[in-house]
């Protein structure tokens, strides 16, 4: 850096009268720097970027969809197709020695779930 | 309403929240493109784009600077992936002296010109200065960013940022000199 210009720019930006030839010169490029470009903001710019997320979080919301049914008929249709190439058969008679113990699960999934919808959630939000 | 407070608002999913943050940062956003970007029909997307950037990446902001370097940092990646895409010349800052010589033959004004068209005429020349230069400038002189928020913004060293500014600022200087002088004889 030249010493001299860098003095110059300090003087300037200190807010010095200047006094000679290049701080004068840069009052003027300060001036101008200062000055914001002649493009601006045009009205309702605001809102043109809300409307542009709107729209897009509602292509994403029939995309997450989309992939959700697809997914679920892929799994019934690869269901459906191992049971006719294994001959599985649904045979629940192994769950009879627990029968109460997975009652009692089913029922806690279903308070908890309960709980959280109904307490924690709302809390939370 | 404090910048915690914004970001969580619109984290929560207040659109209002987000229409705020988008109003106090529009003028720093499209100034940055502006200085960046040369083609005018470019720039309004440019900054839809930003902002979109900034609700996708919000969650990810951890108040470790302000929130308008943050949205000063996308802004300028934003345009330089534009430039890039547009494959105009950006990286290099033409130190050579063939492009010295050309910056030191750009016209200048002919006619005796008031201060506001002096100051007119300059911000012509910041235009026609390399794109490193013109962001150090705008974000230092029009948004008030100190040379380690500049830094953070570009991902320049903060001995850079001031290089730049000093170039930037002494190349304007030269011109203004010429034309000066030209003024006189």
């Amino acid at each position: 850096m030249n010493p001299g210009d860098q003095q110059h720019q300090e003087n300037v930006e200190r807010g010095q009268v200047p006094t000679h030839e290049g701080e004068r010169a840069y009052q003027v490029v300060f001036r101008a720097a200062a000055q914001p470009p002649r493009v601006d903001i045009t009205p309702g710019f605001a809102d043109r970027v809300m409307q542009r997320i709107a729209a897009r979080q509602v292509a994403v919301g029939r995309r997450e969809w989309a992939w959700l049914i697809a997914g679920m008929v892929l799994m019934v249709l690869a269901a459906m197709v191992s049971m006719v190439l294994t001959g599985f058969r649904f045979n629940l008679t192994f769950l009879d020695p627990v029968k109460g113990l997975v009652a009692m699960g089913i029922a806690m999934a279903f308070l908890f779930h309960w709980i959280d919808r109904k307490w924690i959630r709302p809390t939370s939000a | 309403m404090d910048e915690k407070s914004l970001v969580t608002q619109v984290l929560a999913g207040e659109a209002g929240a987000f229409r705020l943050l988008v109003e106090r940062h529009q003028r720093l956003v499209m100034h940055m493109i502006t200085r960046v970007v040369d083609r005018p029909e470019d720039r309004e997307e440019l900054c839809q784009d930003v902002f979109l950037r900034v609700y996708d990446k919000l969650g990810e902001f951890a108040f470790q600077s302000k929130l308008s370097t943050w949205i000063a940092t996308i802004a300028y990646r934003q345009a330089i992936n534009h430039l890039r895409k547009q494959k105009m010349k950006w990286s290099e800052i033409p130190e050579d002296d063939q492009w010295q010589q050309r910056w030191g033959m750009t016209d200048t004004p002919g006619d005796l010109l008031e201060d506001a068209q002096q100051e007119e005429w300059v911000r012509m020349l910041i235009d026609q200065l390399p794109v490193q230069y013109r962001t150090v400038l705008t974000l230092y002189h029009l948004e008030h960013f100190d040379y380690r928020e500049i830094g953070e913004a570009t991902g320049m060293p903060e001995g850079t940022v001031k290089n730049y500014l000093f170039r930037a600022r002494q190349l304007l200087k030269e011109k203004v000199i010429l034309w000066q002088r030209s003024e006189k004889v």
